[in-house]
């Protein structure tokens, strides 16, 4: 019992680092309707700068917390209200994700760029001393309370009511909780709706800038990279709590905590149980809530009943171009590749064909979120571990059965769809917020249980592939350009497969699917059959993918196909375009030659890729086709009216007589 | 049309549904005949659409039998269903915005003909068959979309998207259909040509239908039969004429003793 | 369905709502509006008297609940003024022109889904009847409606449809505004409740406030109203005295290809007109079906000449 209680109370401050990003995650969806993803880039920031106004500008500790937390924590959340979150449409779940998501793998990124590279070690507790013990718990020596302890413990529990209280028995929660479901009601009955959604967010990011300087000295060194973790393993508390009870979210994450040091103590180590499933857990917890709790099925549900006064969507046939202007047009993209294809085979710089056929590689692992994403309306992010999958798949057939890599790529690209279509028919339940969370988990079950075991995927170094694997074909030979000629035909081959599939039976009966699942059920489409299919289909094209970048990389290792590649693929493909099989090349290659010319600039520019894709990510509000798609949409129309002589008028649509009374958000 | 001994289509037994306490639907039993056009009417809250999510499947009843065909339809999910014959239109639009009308129309009746399948899309096998086109361009005409055929229903009106739902359940040729207040938000004209074009269908496919609606005038111009529903009960079935003159009726659904 | 009975409903003095005066209560000045590229209203102009009541009838589509927007703030104007009360509230986000005493009851489902009905009601009674006001506001909703009382705790989401529009409309017949705009007030409300919502109208008109309703059955609303606007099209067509605004209407309609709007009660509707269509009809298709893929029998499209298969060049339908 007492040993118990030795691991258990270390378990405490653990699970409080939990229960407070839980609570924050909880609190922002509670007062604002967004599952903010960047809660975790806000906390970071918050710490950054405090330990940055500390340590290198040797400011007062009272003096960084004021600027770093009470004024730039509510700053950054009324700036990401102000310039992002309020410009998306309340019934645009998936852009909510995405911006997020970009919010959260461009501000770490930026930090650099701002303040130069910062190595910031040790940081200062606001309240309690961290290596003091200042009593003993129920007198036992096992159980010593020092400062680490009281302040997690204190201030959840601080945050906790207070919060609670504010949203529940206030009349500003009232308005918050009332303004998440319809601003323009909530105006309606007086309520100046701009000014509470603000002081939501400012509230949530009060708390995350608390969340970032509370954890920052349990933190050796302060990495972005812990924030994140922490977070995505509070989602899994916040997901027990259905987003909904703050009390319930802190309670889980504390427990789980708690539970995991315990059974880290108890547990043999060098088992199973120890070295997977342990470092596994919340994901487990959270791919267990998404599946059992009912209301996770439903967060994407409540519809703002005034969402008709919207503008509608700019009509989506307005991409159609002539068939003039198509007879000069298609030629010349033959032309371009034809060029492409020879420059490589020619003059071009060995350093660039090398980015260039990784661009290759990338494009085909992108062409899956076009299939997932574009076509099947639904966010995974899970893509990263897919193409995973089918790598080490085809390795381990390589090293331990000696199979042709080829043939186990083939057998990868198969056990990848089938992890994807299993993925899909245990979560047939959920959609678009309830689904990411999901592929969330998985990807992350991935890498703690199974990616992370040293016996199967060789540790951090990975698997070296060898040349004889590959057949007689030297795929490695730096001065060779087989592996540019096998890249480009497999893109090619799996792009013209997607925009097929896109134009066939299937592409269409997905894209009713996009408009209304209650509907297409309606008509006899199964939606059940879809999903799985698109996802199946989906993780073939990564597997193929995975098994190509393995190759131009001559490895395979866990940490090239980690979920934080699953959350950047989706900012990078959705800012050039998730429609169309163009986009997916074109952010591969964007991707790719960014990266290479940051090459040349100061070190603390190398995170700019991520940052510029991120900024990308975030116009998918407003132009969920991409930019380059948008760009190229208005070019197109720019030349069409040079060049043809009868242009047709732009927004050539008849309007029908009476538009402009409710049409989608017409409900009684 | 009953007396005229047509089978039955649709049989619901004993029907119950609660929604966390509140009960929606309790013992409701009635039953349509083939090619019979029955009103389902009653005031709000009455019951009346969960009646419909039952018959269609988006919901699951917590008690009874709903039988299509002389087949108990059980967990069925709403896709067979509608394979089986159950056409449905919403009362809350249930459109795809990003398609055209004709590509709505389309979807469905590939959906209804069959032959959409991916290794056909792969090898680029999926264009419009000339059967296809022939049955679209029908039900096109049918009700009166052709105008707006190439148009993204994003940019039409609620009363034409009405008419879209119409057509996109009537290219599968359903044996029943279920029209879920189809007036509303229409004008008085567009409702009297809403209730011609049912009743004609009515009649000339021997189609059943089945009509959630509160424009009493609409409902008895469409109907030969009514059921009136209250508190989620059946209070009334029979010719329109004679259940509206009941007196439950009349207090249950105007308020009048 | 809860219907108050006379002296159920009791009302709850307003700030602002005894504003009247010569002033007119609302005031539209050659206004526009669009949603996005897609034009709704062209130089709309009218007046709602204070204390009046103004019916806004149109057919489908015609701008109704588009003016209804552009009144509360909802829809920017992209031209022309709004007048409240005499001031002018052209271009103010909605939470002001709310303030300055307009109540927008919009159609449909009105309420806050995920909030309980209590919680609903406290919103907007702690902004129209003040912090000190919400108490006795919501012991006077209960009274009228107790069907809300019975289901204070619960989600107003878990309400069934008609009981949900009754809880919007709750809101503003309890503590009345000093203007009114009620956007197809009748719409999915069974015909007993009509006549209780009605009854609310009356009274709050009786209180002072001046009324804009925007109605499909015109019987109704042409009860209680002064006077009436027919829109066209997103114009106004009639501006006048309600007794004159059927006549209006019909002529309205007639000039844009329309008929006349049913105007009498369920139980005359079922002209013998239609029912002879039927008749006629089932005697001629009696055996008609058409099921399957055989379609030997009459379809509709083949009684017109294939013109369906076209489906693009003409509009066969009834439309």
């Amino acid at each position: 019992m007492e040993q118990l209680l030795g691991f258990a109370v270390p378990g405490v401050p653990y699970g409080c680092a939990y229960a407070i990003f839980a609570v924050g995650l909880v609190l922002t969806y509670q007062a604002t309707g967004v599952f903010n993803f960047g809660y975790a880039a806000q906390a970071y920031v918050s710490a950054f700068v405090f330990g940055w106004l500390v340590q290198v500008h040797q400011a007062p500790v009272w003096l960084a917390f004021l600027v770093a937390v009470v004024a730039l924590g509510p700053g950054l959340g009324i700036a990401m209200d102000r310039l992002l979150f309020r410009r998306i449409p309340p019934t645009h779940g998936l852009a909510k994700v995405v911006t997020g998501l970009s919010l959260l793998v461009g501000i770490p990124s930026l930090l650099p760029v701002v303040f130069g590279n910062q190595n910031l070690v040790g940081l200062p507790s606001i309240a309690f001393n961290p290596n003091t013990v200042y009593f003993h718990l129920f007198g036992l020596a096992l159980a010593p309370i020092n400062g680490v302890f009281l302040s997690s413990v204190v201030f959840t529990a601080a945050i906790l009511v207070v919060l609670t209280v504010l949203l529940r028995a206030t009349p500003l929660g009232l308005e918050m909780r009332a303004a998440v479901e319809s601003r323009r009601l909530v105006q309606l009955e007086g309520v100046n709706a701009d000014r509470v959604v603000s002081a939501a967010w400012a509230l949530s990011g009060l708390m995350a800038g608390l969340a970032g300087v509370l954890l920052a000295p349990t933190q050796a060194t302060l990495q972005s990279q812990a924030f994140l973790t922490l977070m995505v393993a509070a989602i899994a508390a916040a997901a027990c709590a259905v987003l909904r009870s703050m009390s319930v979210a802190a309670a889980v994450g504390v427990l789980i905590g708690v539970v995991s040091l315990v059974a880290q103590g108890e547990l043999p180590t060098g088992s199973v149980w120890y070295s997977a499933v342990l470092p596994a857990l919340p994901f487990v917890v959270l791919f267990a809530a998404l599946l059992v709790v009912p209301g996770l099925r439903a967060l994407d549900d409540s519809r703002d009943p005034l969402a008709s006064v919207d503008p509608p969507p700019p009509p989506v046939a307005a991409s159609v171009r002539s068939p003039q202007l198509e007879r000069v047009v298609r030629p010349a993209w033959w032309l371009l590749l034809l060029a492409f294809a020879v420059s490589m085979l020619t003059w071009m710089p060995r350093a660039w064909e090398t980015v260039l056929d990784q661009g290759l590689a990338y494009g085909t692992v992108f062409l899956s979120i076009t299939l997932i994403t574009g076509l099947g309306g639904q966010l995974s992010l899970a893509q990263g571990t897919l193409a995973g999958v089918a790598a080490f798949t085809a390795a381990l057939l390589a090293l331990h059965v000696g199979v042709n890599f080829f043939v186990g790529a083939l057998v990868g690209a198969a056990v990848a769809a089938a992890v994807a279509a299993l993925l899909a028919v245990t979560s047939l339940r959920l959609r678009g917020l309830g689904l990411a969370l999901m592929t969330l988990a998985a990807a992350l079950l991935f890498d703690n249980a199974i990616f992370s075991q040293p016996a199967l995927t060789g540790g951090t170094a990975g698997i070296t592939l060898h040349r004889g694997w590959l057949g007689a074909v030297d795929f490695f030979d730096p001065n060779g350009h087989a592996f540019f000629v096998l890249a480009l035909a497999v893109l090619a081959a799996c792009a013209a497969g997607v925009r097929l599939v896109q134009r066939g039976t299937v592409g269409r009966e997905l894209a009713a699917l996009r408009g209304s699942e209650v509907g297409a059920a309606g008509i006899g489409i199964n939606l059940a059959w879809q999903r799985v299919l698109v996802f199946a289909l989906s993780g073939a094209v990564a597997g193929v993918g995975g098994a190509l970048l393995a190759v131009q990389r001559a490895s395979v290792a866990p940490g090239e196909f980690n979920y934080q590649l699953s959350l950047a693929m989706v900012v990078i493909v959705v800012t050039t375009g998730v429609r169309t099989v163009e986009g997916a090349i074109q952010a591969a290659f964007g991707f790719v030659v960014v990266q290479e010319l940051l090459q040349y600039a100061p070190q603390r520019f190398s995170g700019l890729t991520f940052v510029l894709f991120a900024a990308g990510a975030l116009s998918y509000a407003a132009h969920p086709e991409g930019i380059v798609e948008l760009q190229k949409r208005r070019w197109t129309a720019r030349v069409e009216r040079i060049v043809l002589r009868h242009p047709p008028p732009p927004g050539a649509l008849p309007v029908p007589a009476g538009f402009g009374e409710p049409v989608a958000g017409e409900q009684r | 049309m009953t007396e005229r001994g047509a089978p039955t289509i649709l049989e619901v037994e004993g029907l119950a549904k609660s929604f966390g306490g509140v009960t929606a639907v309790d013992d409701v039993r009635f039953s349509v005949a083939a090619g019979e056009s029955v009103g389902l009417v009653g005031p709000n809250g009455a019951g009346k659409t969960t009646v419909f999510n039952c018959v269609c499947g988006q919901l699951r009843p917590d008690a009874g039998e709903v039988r299509f065909d002389g087949r108990p339809l059980g967990d069925l999910p709403t896709y067979r269903r509608a394979r089986m014959g159950i056409g449905r239109t919403y009362q809350r639009l249930e459109v795809f915005p990003e398609l055209t009308v004709r590509d709505h129309v389309l979807v469905a009746a590939r959906a209804h003909l069959g032959g959409g399948h991916l290794w056909k899309d792969l090898l680029g096998r999926s264009a419009t068959t000339a059967e296809e086109r022939r049955v679209v361009g029908e039900v096109l005409g049918l009700v009166g979309l052709g105008h707006v055929a190439d148009v993204p229903v994003a940019a039409l009106g609620l009363g034409t998207c009405r008419l879209v739902e119409l057509a996109r359940a009537l290219v599968a040729e359903p044996r029943l259909l279920l029209a879920d207040e189809p007036s509303s938000g229409l004008d008085a004209h567009e409702t009297r040509a809403l209730a011609a074009l049912l009743h004609q269908l009515q009649v000339e496919r021997g189609m059943a239908v089945l009509l959630v609606e509160h424009d009493l005038g609409m409902v008895g111009a469409v109907v030969d039969r009514a059921i009136v529903m209250d508190l989620g009960r059946v209070v009334a079935d029979g010719a329109f004429a004679d259940v509206m003159a009941e007196p439950e009726v009349r207090q249950a659904y105007l308020g009048v003793r | 369905m809860s219907t108050p009975d006379d002296a159920g409903l009791t009302v709850v003095a307003a700030p602002g709502g005894a504003d009247s005066g010569p002033v007119p209560a609302l005031e539209l000045v050659h206004v526009s509006a669009a949603y996005g590229p897609y034009r709704a209203l062209f130089d709309v102009s009218f007046t709602v008297p204070a204390g009046g009541i103004v019916a806004l009838l149109g057919a489908n589509g015609a701008g109704k609940s588009t003016v209804a927007r552009v009144v509360s703030g909802l829809l920017p104007a992209t031209d022309g003024t709004v007048s409240v009360g005499g001031r002018p509230v052209t271009g103010a986000p909605a939470y002001r022109i709310a303030r300055a005493g307009l109540a927008h009851v919009p159609e449909g489902r009105g309420v806050f889904a995920n909030l309980s009905v209590e919680e609903n009601l406290v919103l907007s009674f702690r902004q129209r009847a003040g912090a000190a006001g919400v108490r006795g506001a919501l012991a006077s909703a209960y009274a009228s409606f107790p069907v809300l009382g019975e289901r204070r705790r619960q989600r107003a989401g878990t309400l069934s449809g008609g009981q949900q529009r009754l809880l919007s409309l709750a809101k503003v017949l309890v503590v009345p505004p000093a203007l009114l705009v009620a956007d197809e007030l009748s719409l999915g409300l069974a015909p007993g409740v009509v006549d209780a919502v009605y009854d609310g109208l009356r009274r709050i008109h009786q209180a002072g406030a001046a009324l804009l309703v925007v109605e499909q059955q015109l019987d109704r609303v042409l009860e209680v109203a002064d006077r009436a606007v027919v829109l066209q099209r997103g114009s106004v067509a009639f501006d006048g005295p309600a007794e004159d605004a059927v006549a209006a209407a019909e002529q309205v309609l007639a000039e844009s290809g329309h008929e006349a709007p049913m105007v009498a009660g369920w139980a005359d509707r079922r002209s013998g007109r239609v029912r002879a269509g039927r008749t006629a009809g089932n005697g001629r298709n009696g055996n008609g079906r058409w099921r399957g893929r055989d379609r030997r029998s009459s379809s509709p499209a083949q009684d017109r000449g294939g013109e369906g298969e076209v489906g693009g060049a003409r509009d066969p339908g009834p439309w």
